[in-house]
């Protein structure tokens, strides 16, 4: 409770005085035991000093606080409309705070006072004004803050609480004010600092609603139809599709801490932000300094909610920040990257060892003769040949190719094949169970890997008496009968 | 036709002469946007009569405006009181009769004027600043015109301000409400009203008492005004005037 509103509990009752100072001294002693720097404790500690606070364009944060005392600062913000890109070929018209979306990052300390002007560009066509989820007063300083253009709106405020807050314009209508990009966010250190990190980024998810569907190039415009629906044609990070993909991806290298600090513009869907291959260390759910997750895979992020997320980066690689709502991150553009540089670390992940076809059976099990499909003898060489020429060119011939050549390095040929010829035995085996790992065919060494052939005793006798009599092979005929003996081996 | 005829002509049918043509407007009624907003609370929806009157065609001009402050020195923008006008009044003008925009030869609308001086100028006139419910009820065009539309809204404020000849014009003959520019209203200060605590409505809250919370137009146009105090001027601030005699 501030020391203003005590006073003023004081001046009205003395019993009521009681009561607070009851509750006060409640909340020294839960403060001393639990948590040493609880919200409001300091609002008595004088102001020491005025600065006027540096902001950051998306995805930088201002450097921690170092300063052990609270401040005056002042915050200058100002509102642009201006046009820019939105995706590939899409431009869009974008009501920022401070010239893109997000909005700059605010930082500043539990305890502090903040001066806040908000100026109106004189191009500007539209009004504005700024709600502080930070801020304990009518509309968050909505109240105070409506703004016509070529003016500016001054109020103070009190950082009484701790956290990561949303900033956004509540001017009517506010669903278009937001939806045209007028938020950002704005962190009070807690008096004690966050846990140090190596790098801190800012991450914020936009909807955008335009006429033309996702993709749709030229000059957007905003649907009023589509945000009364909530159906954004465009769900990003910071601003745009790709806005920090390839080279604006984040960076960090191997062994860093990383710590993003995601705020959810809306106006009007959940995130559910996750970085893929990632767990995080820490997250501080709604930006809350007190309310602590540990080793969390997915977190919600509300419209006009934050989360603060901590994560070690082990390995080299790409991370990819998406909203898990998978169709947003695939079709909508909620898609961001960290990249992390490094060497490798083989005990925490070993990158793929091998790639294997999958054989579900296994490639030394034959399965018996397909049930229920019956092959009609065939009456001749002559009709077994041109039976087997069918299979062939059905199941073999993309492989092996038409004339039984193969492919270099690749599929062994048939053609001429001095590992076919050799062994009859060997080819109807191999057609029934498959085979893998190094053979040499005329020479040439393959490692490959053949699947199993799912075929009648008939159509294998058929194929393999094909393949023996073409291409200058050596003449063998294959009966129904020799291949029924190697299903039973 | 004599060469004096064809002068004649062109006299008639130049922008100038259009600019100042007032056009009637009948009677009629309309549902105010958003209850209350003269003041009262309610929660019943009446439609309001709206008199007769005669609006002027198109925005007061550059030149127009010019003439004005020539023949009314207190106006000039050497001269004006910080009382009656914020210090952006007629930027963008070098000196006190030259607007700075002689390619449209001062025929596109005047801007960063002040409500004061919008006022001053309707009244050298014999007229008025319209009402809102007055121009609004032309805006609406009998629910024929694009009033909803965004798409002016949508982009930002071009270099130079066109022509108002340029501007379209609605089932009323009434040109440029869209499209063009934002217009000052005599009652612009009551534009969104405030609740019991004397609090702005902002945010979800905005949409509490209004016909149509889907009409995203309407809602901006009651919010630039409501964000006005009658010093201001912007770059694209205009005005006309109307008048419920015959002019």
């Amino acid at each position: 409770m501030s020391q203003g509103k005590r006073l003023a509990f004081a001046r009205s009752s003395g019993k009521a005085f009681c009561s607070v100072m009851l509750l006060q001294a409640f909340c020294f002693v839960v403060g001393a035991h639990a948590r040493p720097a609880t919200a409001g404790q300091d609002s008595a500690e004088p102001l020491v000093g005025e600065e006027i606070l540096n902001l950051t364009n998306a995805p930088n944060v201002p450097p921690p606080i170092s300063r052990t005392h609270p401040a005056k600062v002042v915050v200058h913000l100002e509102v642009t409309e201006v046009e820019g890109r939105l995706a590939d070929g899409v431009s869009y018209t974008f009501w920022t705070y401070g010239g893109s979306v997000p909005g700059k990052f605010i930082r500043v300390r539990e305890g502090d006072l903040v001066e806040f002007h908000l100026d109106n560009h004189p191009h500007n066509k539209m009004p504005h004004n700024i709600d502080l989820h930070a801020v304990i007063g009518p509309g968050g300083g909505a109240a105070s803050s409506l703004t016509a253009p070529g003016h500016s709106s001054v109020f103070s405020f009190k950082a009484i609480h701790p956290g990561l807050y949303v900033y956004h314009c509540g001017t009517a209508p506010v669903v278009m004010h937001v939806a045209n990009g007028m938020y950002g966010l704005i962190l009070v250190d807690p008096i004690a600092g966050l846990p140090k990190v190596d790098h801190e980024y800012y991450v914020m998810q936009s909807e955008f609603y335009t006429k033309g569907k996702n993709g749709e190039a030229g000059d957007q415009q905003f649907s009023m139809e589509k945000a009364i629906d909530e159906k954004p044609e465009y769900i990003v990070f910071n601003g745009s599709v790709g806005s920090t993909i390839g080279s604006t991806a984040l960076e960090a290298k191997a062994g860093e801490t990383v710590r993003l600090y995601v705020g959810n513009g809306g106006p009007n869907l959940t995130s559910s932000f996750h970085v893929i291959g990632e767990v995080f260390d820490r997250v501080w759910v709604g930006g809350n300094t007190s309310l602590i997750e540990s080793n969390v895979q997915t977190t919600s992020i509300a419209p006009g909610g934050s989360s603060i997320v901590d994560f070690t980066v082990n390995v080299p690689g790409t991370f990819v920040l998406v909203d898990h709502a998978l169709s947003r991150a695939f079709n909508r553009g909620a898609l961001a990257q960290l990249k992390v540089s490094g060497d490798e670390d083989k005990s925490i992940y070993s990158g793929k060892i091998r790639d294997e076809v999958y054989l579900p059976e296994g490639t030394g099990i034959k399965v018996a003769e397909v049930p229920g499909r019956v092959t009609p003898p065939a009456r001749s060489k002559d009709e077994r040949m041109q039976r087997g020429e069918q299979v062939y060119k059905a199941n073999c011939a993309a492989c092996h190719q038409s004339e039984g050549q193969g492919i270099a390095r690749a599929f062994p040929p048939l053609a001429q094949s001095d590992f076919l010829n050799a062994d009859k035995n060997r080819a109807i085996e191999t057609i029934i169970g498959g085979r893998q790992g190094k053979l040499v065919v005329n020479g040439q060494e393959f490692d490959g890997v053949m699947p199993q052939w799912t075929l009648t005793d008939e159509e294998i006798a058929n194929l393999l008496t094909f393949v023996y009599n073409s291409w200058g092979n050596s003449g063998k005929e294959v009966s129904p009968d020799e291949v029924k003996t190697h299903r039973k081996k | 036709m004599s060469k004096r005829t064809i002068l004649v002509l062109l006299f008639l049918i130049s922008p100038a002469i259009w600019a100042s043509e007032a056009v009637f407007i009948p009677a009629g009624t309309r549902v105010p946007f958003l209850a209350g907003a003269n003041g009262k609370k309610t929660f019943k929806r009446d439609s309001v009569p709206v008199k007769a009157f005669w609006m002027d065609r198109y925005p007061a001009t550059m030149a127009e405006f010019a003439k004005f402050v020539r023949e009314n020195p207190e106006w000039r923008k050497s001269q004006i009181k910080s009382l009656y006008a914020d210090s952006h009044y007629l930027d963008g003008w070098k000196d006190d009769f030259q607007f700075g925009d002689e390619r449209n030869e001062g025929q596109a609308p005047v801007t960063h004027v002040s409500w004061f001086a919008a006022r001053a100028y309707c009244q050298a006139r014999g007229k008025d600043l319209p009402t809102t419910d007055q121009w609004e009820y032309v805006a609406y065009d009998r629910g024929r015109g694009p009033s909803k539309s965004l798409d002016w809204f949508a982009q930002p404020n071009p270099a130079r301000l066109p022509p108002v000849t340029s501007a379209s014009t609605n089932g009323f003959g009434i040109s440029g409400l869209y499209g063009l520019i934002w217009e000052w209203t005599l009652d612009f200060s009551s534009a969104i009203p405030t609740d019991t605590d004397g609090n702005d409505q902002f945010c979800g809250n905005g949409s509490l008492g209004a016909a149509d919370s889907s009409d995203y137009a309407a809602f901006l146009r009651y919010a630039f005004r409501t964000s006005l105090k009658a010093s201001y001027t912007t770059e694209n601030l205009g005005f006309r005037c109307v008048t419920e005699t015959r002019p």
